[in-house]
């Protein structure tokens, strides 16, 4: 199995795209704090830092940290969930297109263990784009911190803040690679991304409107007073609610003013959620591919 | 068992696939000796292709079977793919990488990665001083020597080949020609399709003709075109008739048609001093006696029907081979 990976590694780590969208972090960071830089030398004043940027978004703490992670973590990291989406879909579509799909299935690993490699390399994938986030929003924080004038110097509050954004961007980014694992899944099924893409909005997106109104429900935050007629729908939603990816990363990351964060999942059934997710899309991947013909 | 003893290496029982109702394949059996150099000829969409991917798992038969090394691709396919390469249709590999780096992905994953492995193998298909230049940037037949560069990796005893010097210019269909013979001379079992009849001709000893996705005739090449071989006579008209029956009285003559002033004697080509021999004993003697041997591509086209309306070379049809053992219910 090592050598699958390891294989997908030398295979892949030369392909432009790859590379450019883990160094995309620190490219912005850079270009964002020369900029500041620029205007703040030429006598423009940033004021203070906002007191709580992130009361309705996920829980990044207080802080430069926290701001910063409201860019890099939240902002910037949320183009991930597609890109690791797009990113999973094309090491499959790639195969068709160099036609190399029938190189890998006969050799002698069988097709399970060419897919499950297919996944150990995003995961791997996800992690080195995690660091290269991460290490940005750290020094994007930092350089903020010379932007605000202020101390250099790590407080408390900036060490509970880069502790809840680190936890955020492991496991928002868990969440972005169960969603690469479907595009692979769908990527085999329809040997398209855009059909592959497509597919995954319109999953994601169902994922998304349960979860809120579900979770939403179950908190007696719904907000808006619904027609009886559409009572049905939110009772199912009530009841998958808890099951679902969007309302487990809300549960582990999300603040309690969030109106989809229910406190009575607990955040072990989350994790444990999220894990099945995954597993089923892997299999999902798996038993598509190892039943398909491949006659390209 | 085959009839020579050996088990075959390959050996396809009922082999039939079907893509959305339309027949590919039908019913499709022959056997591949150990050490054959084995040639699946056959028009373009007779159902090469899918036999080959039958063979090596890529899709599944919507009937029969396929053995190799003894054992069901559908069941046994790690154990079989260990000891055999393939190169289906075009080569391909990672446009973007360089010969060196498609050798380690593929060495990799067949957990081939000693470098002096990689060397050999690159150095056997003479692209060693091309080997840090990226495979989008080779030639049609360089491409297919990495692909089997590629292939040789794990040292395997059976090579598949489907339609191997496809596009390649002369030059390169030697060079692949040569390649194979040279396979062959190590050892290897090769399997190759190909439309080329000239080129199947000068390596297979073996050989199975498809047409339709239906096999018309198989065996061994020497055999099949002696069985379509014929000497050809010229013999006064008026001792035609009497040289008729003594040639047809001969064990060795399968048959004997009258064209003209000549007589058309089916049977080995080297018995000419024989047929003299013995029509001479009746004081006849032939102006001309000329030994008809046919190529791959006349027997093709004989028993594809394509030959012109007015080809008179062959005699009747002779039954093919098939092989019986194993045949399913």
């Amino acid at each position: 199995m090592l050598n699958l990976v390891l294989a997908e590694i030398l295979k892949l780590r030369k392909l432009r795209f790859m590379v450019v969208t883990i160094f995309i972090p620190l490219g912005l960071c850079a270009a964002l704090l020369t900029i500041m830089l620029l205007i703040k030398g030429f006598g423009a004043s940033y004021g203070s830092l906002p007191s709580d940027p992130t009361n309705t978004g996920p829980d990044l703490g207080k802080g430069v940290f926290s701001f910063g992670g409201l860019i890099f973590l939240n902002g910037i990291g949320a183009f991930y969930a597609i890109g690791l989406v797009i990113i999973g879909g094309l090491i499959i579509q790639s195969e068709y297109n160099w036609n190399t799909i029938k190189m890998l299935a006969i050799r002698e690993p069988s097709r399970p263990r060419l897919i499950l490699a297919k996944a150990a390399f995003m995961a791997l994938y996800t992690v080195v784009v995690i660091v290269f986030l991460a290490i940005s929003w750290l020094i994007y924080s930092m350089g903020l911190k010379i932007l605000y004038d202020l101390p250099f110097s790590l407080d408390e509050s900036d060490g509970q803040a880069i502790l809840k954004g680190l936890r955020f961007v492991v496991l928002a980014f868990a969440v972005y690679l169960i969603w690469s694992l479907l595009g692979m899944a769908l990527a085999i099924q329809f040997k398209s991304m855009v059909a592959a893409i497509i597919a995954y909005l319109v999953y994601s997106g169902l994922d998304g409107i349960l979860s809120s109104i579900g979770g939403s429900a179950l908190t007696g935050r719904l907000g808006t007073i619904f027609p009886e007629w559409l009572d049905p729908l939110i009772n199912i939603s009530k009841f998958v609610a808890p099951f679902l990816i969007n309302t487990s990363l809300t549960r582990l990351t999300g603040q309690t003013s969030n109106s989809a964060y229910v406190e009575s999942i607990s955040p072990i059934q989350s994790l444990l959620v999220l894990l099945a997710w995954g597993i089923l899309f892997t299999l999902l991947a798996v038993r598509i591919f190892s039943r398909r013909d491949i006659t390209d | 068992m085959s009839s020579t003893g050996q088990e075959p290496l390959i050996a396809t029982y009922g082999l039939t696939k079907s893509f959305r109702g339309k027949l590919a394949v039908n019913q499709v059996q022959f056997i591949v000796q150990p050490g054959d150099v084995f040639g699946l000829l056959g028009p373009n969409g007779a159902g090469k292709t899918t036999i080959i991917r039958m063979l090596l798992g890529l899709i599944r038969p919507s009937e029969g079977r396929a053995m190799l090394f003894g054992k069901d691709i559908e069941l046994d396919r790690a154990s079989i793919l260990r000891r055999t390469s393939a190169i289906v249709e075009a080569p391909a590999l990672y446009p973007h990488l360089s010969g060196w780096d498609n050798l380690r992905v593929m060495g990799q994953m067949s957990g081939v990665t000693d470098p002096k492995r990689l060397e050999w193998a690159l150095d056997q298909m003479g692209l060693l001083d091309r080997s840090k230049d990226r495979f989008r940037t080779y030639s049609l037949g360089m491409k297919q020597r990495l692909c089997i560069a590629a292939a040789l990796l794990t040292d395997p005893l059976l090579i598949i080949l489907d339609e191997p010097t496809n596009g390649l210019d002369p030059a390169g269909m030697r060079d692949i020609r040569e390649l194979i013979k040279t396979l062959s001379a190590q050892g290897r079992t090769v399997f190759l399709s190909s439309h080329l009849l000239n080129e199947v001709q000068q390596v297979c000893n073996r050989v199975a003709i498809i047409n339709s996705g239906t096999i018309i005739a198989q065996g061994i090449v020497d055999d099949l075109l002696a069985s379509r071989s014929f000497v050809q006579l010229r013999i006064h008209p008026t001792e035609i008739e009497v040289a008729l029956n003594i040639l047809q009285g001969l064990q060795w003559v399968k048959s004997v048609r009258r064209e003209n002033e000549c007589l058309m004697v089916e049977g080995p080509i080297t018995q000419g001093a024989a047929l003299n021999r013995a029509l001479g004993q009746a004081d006849i003697f032939a102006s001309e006696i000329i030994p008809r041997s046919i190529s791959l591509e006349e027997y093709f086209l004989s028993v594809t029907g394509q030959l012109p309306a007015d080809y008179s070379g062959y005699g009747p049809p002779v039954q093919s081979i098939l092989p019986q053992e194993g045949r399913h219910a």
